[in-house]
């Protein structure tokens, strides 16, 4: 104690005449003063980088989905006119918008809206003074996200309607990108209120009632659409037409105008009442947003809430209790995990689509349908298997061997994507959208297909977290992004390249499989044979 | 230097630095374990002890020198490691979605111990986590997720144990328990490796401890090395 005193120089008296003199708000005001131009610069560019990396991305996403609406209309193709398919893609552009809100919603109550970063959090919650201060700014960050986000997904929007209807009246694209832009401000007002008033998470069970709710609507008029209901037809024509009118956008933007300033008003009222508590969790929300979004890695993002696990913890107890340990815990982490979620929910979305609206029957739809469940699985399964072929210490204490478990991780993929192909082909055969005649070939395709997935699903689980910071950091970033990258777009394009015979199968049905494409696609998939033989792969196979 | 009850050697490290490629942290050291030896691994914070257990499980390559355990390098991946090699070494390493008796059994299952129905219900009386039996990890404080670790350790057979800190977060009455336990299962044959901070446990499991305070390892008794930490 005495060396310490000594070492600091400081006597007992002159400890206490500063404990007297210190001030929390003149600490505040220096730490501010202390951000210097350098620092605002770099938060300038930082804000540069994310809005250019906005721009980049919506010019990509521009092609991408004139892409995916080219594909979904099977322009130039063949398509099934089902009984069932009573609407056009147009028709449900009102339910996009509707999904927008809620998903600009739900993201600005999950992201907080107002947050401190761990380390803020840290210092700045401890001090003696009015939290005012440090709310105001994350208020003012909150109100810039919720613009933004909202911004982009009314970008996007947009870009589909020009897709569907083949031209934008200015007007309109004007009108509507304001109206998102305000409403954006608003949704974040309105979570910022929710979040003063401690309701966040009863906010975000309502939103899961009103999506399920619109689910339900969205049901009930299709159903209205089959039976020919007058006012139900003329119901869903003059929303699709509403979507385009330049008045119809006016009188939105004035709404939203109202609401978005009754909102601010409630924010202004309530955010400095957002208890530290809060702020410190939508801090951490906001940093593994940021991290997940830095990592390129969907993995974090995807992992199941442990809310979630711990409701489902006695499911599938005795179900799985005969079953051999590593199979057990495959089955466990899918049953408890909710990991079939994604894969099920893609699988209903692709029937629900090809089902009810017009035209999404055909073999392009079918073969994009396809792909993209190539990637949901590859990432679902992955998801699952990751521990027993990643976690060393973990599965040094089960006592089975690297190689005996990734056999069964391999064959717990290759089950897993089977089953899931089945499904998608048996639906897809029942809508006609595929000719099942040559049944054989089928079920040689699929199998090839699911020891792609299986190949891919522990390739993707098998690499570790990338370290980004250090990555763009280092002397030769470069060639290290573009290796991850590299080793990751190779993974799922050789994945891809399994589900080739399917291809050939669903665009050209009467057409013999060159025996070239089996041979190059068995070679693909021919990593996930090895893994089950029980030989050792590299981390990159 | 070499421990235990016969000449037999069940660990061995020859000349080994242990370090990363750019910085060496300590070595060489050179020991050999012989089953039911029990070493104690202590020194200052840094020093190189979790380094040296990363080192010898083979999480690490060796900067020089080797490690042989029964006469044969070191490959955690391989089954006959995996069977007779017990390790508790960090605190995250769980399966979040199986509750504390499922982790137990797994190991236990996984081990082909047929009466795992019992055994798992003796650790978890051991240990006193029975009523957070259907508990997730995730559920669990930080001394419960210790006790979970460490009876996933002593609940399978093994020939050598290595723990890393086992006393940290255990109360003093089952930290007391667990030393006799380890003194029991050190009777038995098995050998054991262990960090520690705590004097009580090198007086009451460990034959000898490796010091790791100067760029070599010095070998003490257990008494100067209790000393050595209470000092």
């Amino acid at each position: 104690m005495i060396r310490r005193q000594g070492r600091s120089g400081l006597s007992a008296s002159r400890v206490a005449s500063h404990a007297v003199d210190f001030n929390p708000r003149e600490v505040v005001n220096r730490a501010k003063k202390r951000r210097n131009f350098s620092e605002k610069f770099d938060s300038f560019s930082d804000a540069y980088v994310w809005v250019l990396a906005a721009l980049v991305a919506l010019a990509y996403l521009f092609s991408a989905l004139f892409g995916m609406l080219f594909v979904l209309l099977g322009e130039g193709v063949a398509h099934q006119v089902l009984p069932s398919a009573v609407w056009r893609l147009q028709d449900l552009s009102f339910v996009l918008l509707a999904l927008a809100g809620l998903a600009t919603f739900r993201l600005m109550l999950y992201l907080g809206p107002c947050g401190l970063s761990a380390a803020k959090a840290d210092w700045w919650l401890p001090l003696p003074v009015k939290l005012r201060a440090i709310r105001q700014p994350t208020w003012r960050n909150a109100l810039l996200i919720g613009l933004f986000a909202s911004s982009f997904a009314g970008a996007l929007w947009l870009i589909v309607m020009l897709g569907l209807a083949g031209s934008l009246p200015v007007p309109v694209a004007v009108h509507g990108l304001a109206c998102f832009a305000v409403a954006g401000v608003g949704l974040a007002n309105a979570a910022t209120a929710i979040q003063g008033k401690n309701q966040q998470i009863a906010a975000r069970g309502i939103c899961g009632w009103v999506g399920l709710g619109l689910l339900i609507a969205l049901a009930v008029l299709w159903m209205l659409l089959m039976f020919q209901i007058p006012w139900a037809q003329s119901l869903v024509g003059a929303m699709a037409a509403a979507t385009l009118d330049p008045a119809a956008w006016m009188l939105a933007l004035l709404v939203v105008l109202v609401l978005s300033g009754a909102s601010t008003y409630g924010a202004f009222r309530h955010f400095d009442q957002i208890p530290g508590q809060a702020l410190r969790f939508a801090g951490e929300h906001q940093q593994f947003a940021v991290g997940t979004l830095m990592q390129g890695d969907s993995r974090g993002l995807s992992a199941p809430a442990t809310s979630a696990i711990s409701r489902r913890r006695a499911r599938g107890g005795k179900l799985t209790a005969k079953l051999p340990v590593a199979w057990r815990i495959l089955c466990l982490r899918l049953l408890r995990g909710g990991r079939w979620h994604s894969v099920a929910g893609f699988l209903l979305l692709a029937f629900a689509l090809a089902a009810t609206v017009q035209r999404i029957a055909n073999p392009l739809s079918a073969a994009a349908f396809y792909l993209v469940l190539c990637l949901v699985l590859t990432l679902s399964i992955s998801a699952t298997i990751a521990p027993l072929v990643s976690e060393r210490q973990l599965t040094q204490l089960l006592g089975i061997s690297e190689q005996r478990l990734m056999r069964a991780a391999t064959l717990y993929a290759m089950l897993f994507s089977a089953t899931a192909l089945l499904f998608l082909t048996g639906g897809l055969g029942m809508l006609g959208m595929i000719q099942l005649d040559r049944i054989w070939l089928w079920i040689a395709a699929g199998l090839v297909a699911a020891l792609g997935c299986a190949a891919a699903s522990s390739a993707h689980a098998s690499r570790e977290e990338r370290d980004w910071d250090a990555l763009l950091g280092g002397a030769t970033s470069e060639s290290a992004v573009a290796t991850y990258l590299f080793l990751e777009t190779a993974t799922f394009l050789r994945a891809a390249a399994t589900f080739s015979p399917i291809f050939f199968l669903v665009l050209s049905p009467g057409t013999p499989i060159p025996l070239l494409l089996w041979i190059a696609a068995m070679l693909f998939g021919a990593s996930a044979l090895v893994q089950v033989s029980g030989r050792k792969l590299g981390a990159g196979a | 230097m070499q421990t235990g009850q016969s000449a037999e050697v069940q660990l061995e490290a020859r000349d080994l630095t242990i370090g990363y490629p750019n910085r060496v942290i300590c070595g060489p050291i050179n020991l050999q374990l012989a089953p039911g030896a029990g070493l104690g691994i202590i020194g200052a914070n840094g020093s190189g002890k979790s380094t040296l257990i990363r080192t010898i499980l083979g999480h690490l390559i060796p900067v020089e020198g080797t490690v042989e355990f029964q006469s044969l390098p070191v490959n955690e991946s391989s089954e006959h490691f995996r069977r007779t090699v017990a390790v508790q070494v960090t605190d995250g390493a769980f399966f979040e979605e199986l509750t504390v008796r499922e982790h137990l059994e797994m190991v236990a299952r996984g081990h082909g111990l047929d009466d795992w129905v019992q055994l798992v219900q003796a650790e978890l009386d051991f240990f006193e986590i029975t009523a957070a039996d259907d508990h997730l990890p995730g559920e669990l404080s930080s001394g419960q997720r210790r006790k979970l670790l460490l009876a996933a350790a002593l609940i399978r057979p093994a020939e050598l144990l290595i723990l890393d800190e086992p006393e940290q977060r255990l109360d003093l009455r089952i930290r007391q328990k667990l030393y006799q336990r380890l003194a029991g299962v050190r009777a038995k044959g098995t050998t054991l490796l262990a960090v520690t901070h705590d004097p009580l446990m090198l007086r009451s499991c460990v034959d000898q401890v490796l010091l790791l305070d100067e760029d070599e390892g010095e070998l003490l008794d257990p008494q100067a090395g209790a000393q050595w930490l209470e000092r």
